[in-house]
């Protein structure tokens, strides 16, 4: 009875790991539309609406959908910190702070250099910025997407696999 | 102990650095001071009514440099150069409270037109200030009976002020006068610091106010949409300007404005300003004292035309 306790648990610890790395790669796909999405927003307002930036992330924490809305509530906390702090470290620190968005070092940065020149430029300028976030973002969420279609089954497969492994070397 | 100045809210836009140095200016020149000036290589400064001072911290002076007036900048702009680049290019920045911020750089020409300033060189902070009656004596000449009014003076002296004074009173009604309804094309935000859609400055309950439109389209839409009684607009400045004003005129609306120029022969010199005085708009002519004591003189008439 023990044995078959045992089975079930050691099978059920090693597929829930092989779920948890599927979840994270939903995640990460859900986290980068959504920031996809938000910047889109971000892009229009600055183009067409003119918008500060402290109303457009206000705006944003509000409107955003997924993990995104939570960076950019984030970002209002520290927003009215402007001036003793930098827009950038804001932004940084807002990254940092938002484990929700499941960054890896690619969508990382470009995320980073946008964060180093909003709000600096002229109108071209930004929106040229925003786009090319965008851009680099959408080929990212694309390999996650293919990365995700193909890995889900495998880590789900392995994750019971490599429980009936163990169940079957040990017990 | 003191409340907090306009300077005291404006040196918070400084650099720290220069923000120290600004915060050993007395409390009289805190109230006193008309602009701060930051120019590269050179001391931050203050500009009083009797001219400009430069400023130390404990006797030890500070220079300014490059990097200080993009700070400045991104502050004034609250990290968002793009929503103020229209301003920009006109040299100036308008920031909450209707403080306007003057700037000098390289200027950026396509096709013949400033589309930027880059490099900045050096930056005017002017303060704006609220102050309640300076238009008094005009009341007193108009005797109940409000005409056009042409405010002169030099730049510095107090026109916006004494126009934000004169559009509050005809606003809310004084003394004899009824109160008027008044359109206000604030083209810079200086006059009625709008902010989310509420002045931050009195202006008068019944002021309509159109913020940062060209002036003379601003008058125009007023006149079309707004119905008022009394147009106000700062400072003419070009044919179009005169254009709107010369429309208002023939709709039997009442004008109120200001010009650049010490006296009137300097007024008249100008060929712009020749052709307003020539519509006849304007029965009373306001002068301010160079000095920034706002003393006024008032003329009513004009010069005569043909």
């Amino acid at each position: 009875m023990i044995k078959v306790i045992g089975s079930i648990l050691i099978i059920g610890g090693t597929a829930t790991i092989g779920l948890k790395k599927i979840l994270s790669m939903d995640n990460r796909v859900k986290a980068l539309s959504s920031m996809i999405s938000a910047l889109e927003i971000m892009q229009s307002e600055i183009l067409f609406r003119l918008t500060p930036i402290p109303e457009l992330l206000q705006y944003l924490s509000e409107t955003a959908s997924g993990p995104s809305r939570i960076f950019f509530e984030n970002c209002c906390r520290e927003i009215n910190r402007l001036g003793e702090e930098s827009l950038l470290r804001i932004w940084k620190k807002a990254l940092k702070n938002t484990p929700e968005l499941e960054l890896h070092s690619e969508e990382e940065r470009a995320l980073l250099d946008l964060g180093a020149v909003l709000g600096k430029y002229d109108l071209d300028g930004q929106g040229r910025a925003i786009a090319y976030a965008v851009s680099r973002l959408e080929k990212i969420l694309q390999d996650a997407k293919t990365e995700k279609q193909m890995q889900s089954k495998v880590y789900g497969i392995m994750g019971i696999a490599a429980g009936l492994a163990v169940v079957i070397i040990f017990i | 102990m003191m409340s907090e100045t306009a300077y005291d809210v404006l040196i918070k836009l400084l650099p720290i650095k220069l923000r120290e140095t600004a915060a050993f200016a007395t409390d009289r020149d805190k109230q006193l001071a008309e602009e701060i000036r930051l120019r590269c290589g050179q001391e931050l400064s203050i500009v009083l009514p009797g001219g400009e001072k430069n400023l130390t911290a404990g006797g030890k002076p500070v220079t300014v440099q490059p990097q200080d007036l993009e700070y400045v900048i991104e502050l004034a702009t609250r990290s968002s150069a793009y929503s103020a680049v229209e301003s920009v290019r006109k040299g100036y920045i308008t920031i909450n409270g209707g403080h306007r911020i003057g700037l000098c750089g390289s200027a950026v020409v396509i096709n013949g037109e400033i589309t930027n300033l880059v490099k900045l060189s050096s930056i005017s902070i002017r303060i704006a200030r609220q102050i309640y009656g300076v238009a008094d004596p005009l009341f007193r000449e108009y005797g109940g009976n409000f005409d056009s009014t042409l405010i002169i003076a030099p730049p510095g002296c107090g026109k916006t002020t004494l126009l934000r004074d004169l559009v509050r009173q005809l606003s809310n009604g004084s003394g004899k006068m009824r109160p008027q309804r008044i359109g206000l094309a604030d083209e810079r935000g200086e006059i009625a610091a709008m902010q989310g859609g509420m002045p931050q400055m009195d202006v008068g309950r019944h002021t309509d106010i159109l913020n940062g439109s060209p002036k003379a389209e601003a008058m125009l839409m007023l006149l079309k949409t707004m119905n008022p009684t009394v147009l106000a607009c700062d400072e003419i400045t070009s044919e179009g300007d005169v254009f709107a004003v010369e429309q208002a005129a023939n709709c039997g609306v009442k004008l109120l404005a200001t010009a650049h120029a010490a006296n009137m022969d300097e007024l008249k010199v100008r060929p712009v300003y020749q052709r307003l005085l020539q519509l006849h708009v304007f029965r009373y002519f306001a002068y301010l004292s160079p000095d920034g004591t706002h003393g006024l003189r008032v003329e009513k008439g004009g010069p005569e035309y043909d």
